[in-house]
């Protein structure tokens, strides 16, 4: 009957999206290395959902300046700093303009860590 | 199912799935395998609710292969599936590094909140259509409120996916996104505000009223000059839109075709007194007009021509469909075995009494007509009470595996009917019914 029918396509239709799902994070997922510091890094940039006000992948402003090569580029996007690692080390402490600071909220070797993993983008 | 069908199906599934698939090889990896599922899960959930907008748009292409019924029941459940993979969006997020604070800060970015609120707006969306009836909500303001929610829905989840999605930073993954929504847009647009234009324009116009029993009224209605009107298949149903002025209400309803197809140049809906609106249809006059959309439907023995041992279980204004389909056995003479039992409350309520016993008492279909009273009086020498097993093994003659069955009237009886022949060994393949109730 038609409503069986329905019922076996939806199953279909949903296993089918579950599997697209578990595919696609399967192949996009990072490659996990315990030892790494930027990866801990990267971990530390989720979990402090800097994320929402910065984009990882390109230079766009989201509310802060996109990050991508943020260590590649002659100055720092609002301070104007040269883009050193101490510069951005200073950034993350003692921000100009909005940012929060994260001084006491994270550890040197936490900021050391985040300084890696944006080295990395 | 039939081929197209199923062309039908794998189509949607690689669509709903596209945005996803583009995001591995355009997209930028941000996380973990949960992370990752959790942006996967937005893709494609955002994805089914813009496909929504062609699930609900009556495209015939769509319903064919299925019926129009099955199609909406589909897009309650895709529905359903999206309310499944948006709110595992956040949480597979927060799982894959963003933390729980993504879900339960009140600290976070506008577009995280046009997120949150994209969700319940969803929430609220699907609720209230599951809990409709439940709720006695009438069906013009539940469709009123969907075509509302519905579309700012996508409007505040786009903005939120275009801000936020990382993914969506690749100009691939832009232009599918834009072409997405503008395809569902326009879709919404052409179904709910351009194709009613269109139609009252090209609208029919009542040329009968007619009044079959106490609470059962017929009309006929003319295609406008010099149209033919749609060609259907009997058994099918149309929508209308009645625009009779007066201060009577005007809302959107689908009914049965009730005349056959041979009868050209004129349609009819035999529609019984249910509710509110239906109870207006007597004041229904010659010369109103009529908006008109169909036919749609899969409830026709035309459908299947292999199958010449036909028997009909109906209860009450079910019977509009099958009268569509006798007329046109009738009309073109086709020599098939129809047995019909035919339950009804009273005497007094059966519909087309005297044409059935024409018809029985003709050559072209061979057909039996067998009343069912539940509600019988004293004087009624026909059958009483409910089409039970016993009475469906006393009537079916014959061997069942060579039968098809069509059951149409009120939910117990179909379910209770397919439940008994079930029982007796018919097979899913032998039975055919069509969900009157397109939404509930």
């Amino acid at each position: 009957m038609r409503e069986t029918k329905l019922k076996r396509v939806t199953a279909v239709v949903a296993a089918a999206v579950l599997i697209v799902v578990a595919a696609t994070a399967y192949l996009r997922a990072r490659p996990d290395d315990a030892g790494s510091a930027a990866d801990e890094g990267r971990r530390l940039v989720q979990a402090n959902n800097c994320t929402s006000c910065h984009s990882m992948e390109t230079q766009e402003t989201k509310v802060g300046p996109g990050l991508a090569g943020i260590l590649r580029r002659g100055k720092l996007p609002v301070s104007g700093r040269e883009a050193t690692r101490e510069n951005v080390r200073r950034q993350i402490i003692e921000p100009v303009r909005v940012m929060p600071s994260y001084a006491g909220r994270l550890t040197e070797e936490e900021i050391e860590h985040i300084v890696d993993y944006l080295e990395t983008l | 199912m039939s081929l197209s069908g199923i062309v039908i199906a794998v189509l949607y599934v690689v669509l709903v799935c596209t945005p996803a698939a583009l995001a591995v090889f355009f997209g930028r990896p941000a996380g973990d395998f949960f992370y990752e599922a959790g942006r996967s899960a937005a893709l494609i959930g955002f994805t089914i609710l813009v496909l929504q907008t062609v699930l609900a748009a009556r495209w015939k292409w769509v319903s064919r292969p299925f019926g129009l019924d099955i199609v909406l029941r589909f897009h309650r459940n895709a529905a359903i599936l999206a309310v499944v993979l948006l709110l595992s969006h956040p949480l597979l997020l927060a799982a894959g590094g963003a933390g729980a604070e993504l879900i339960v800060s009140l600290d976070v970015p506008w577009f995280i909140w046009l997120g949150k609120m994209a969700l319940v707006l969803l929430l609220l969306n699907v609720l209230l259509s599951g809990l409709r009836a439940r709720l006695r909500v009438a069906f013009e303001h539940w469709r009123f409120l969907h075509d509302i929610v519905g579309p700012v829905l996508l409007g505040v989840a786009f903005v939120h996916s275009w801000v936020t999605g990382g993914d969506l930073k690749s100009p691939v993954l832009r232009t599918a996104w834009v072409v997405l929504l503008a395809g569902g847009v326009t879709t919404f647009a052409w179904h709910r505000l351009v194709r009613p234009v269109v139609q009252r324009r090209k609208a029919w116009r009542v040329t009968a009223v007619t009044r079959e029993t106490d609470d059962v009224c017929t009309l006929e209605l003319a295609p406008p000059e010099g149209e033919a009107g749609p060609e259907y298949l009997p058994g099918q149903f149309h929508f209308l839109t009645l625009h009779r002025g007066r201060g009577l209400p005007h809302e959107e309803h689908h009914w049965t075709i009730s005349s056959s197809p041979t009868q050209a140049g004129r349609v009819t809906s035999t529609i019984k007194a249910i509710g509110d609106f239906t109870a207006t249809i007597p004041d229904t006059r010659v010369g109103d007009a009529v908006s008109v959309q169909g036919a749609f439907g899969r409830f026709s023995y035309q459908l299947h021509p292999g199958e010449r041992d036909l028997v009909f279980v109906v209860g009450g204004i079910g019977i509009t469909p099958v009268m569509s389909m006798l007329r046109c056995m009738r009309d073109r003479q086709e020599n098939l075995r129809v047995l019909l039992l035919y339950a009804n409350r009273t005497e007094s309520a059966i519909v087309f009494r005297q044409e059935l016993e024409a018809i029985a008492a003709g050559r072209y279909p061979l057909l039996r007509v067998v009343h069912v009273l539940s509600r019988a009086g004293e004087e009624w020498t026909g059958e009483k009470g409910h089409i039970d097993r016993e009475m469906l093994e006393r009537y079916i003659e014959g061997d069942l595996s060579r039968k098809t069955f069509y059951i149409c009237g009120p939910g117990p009886l179909m379910k209770a009917t397919v439940a008994n022949l079930k029982a007796m060994g018919v097979k899913d393949r032998q039975i055919r019914t069509e969900l009157f109730r397109l939404i509930d």
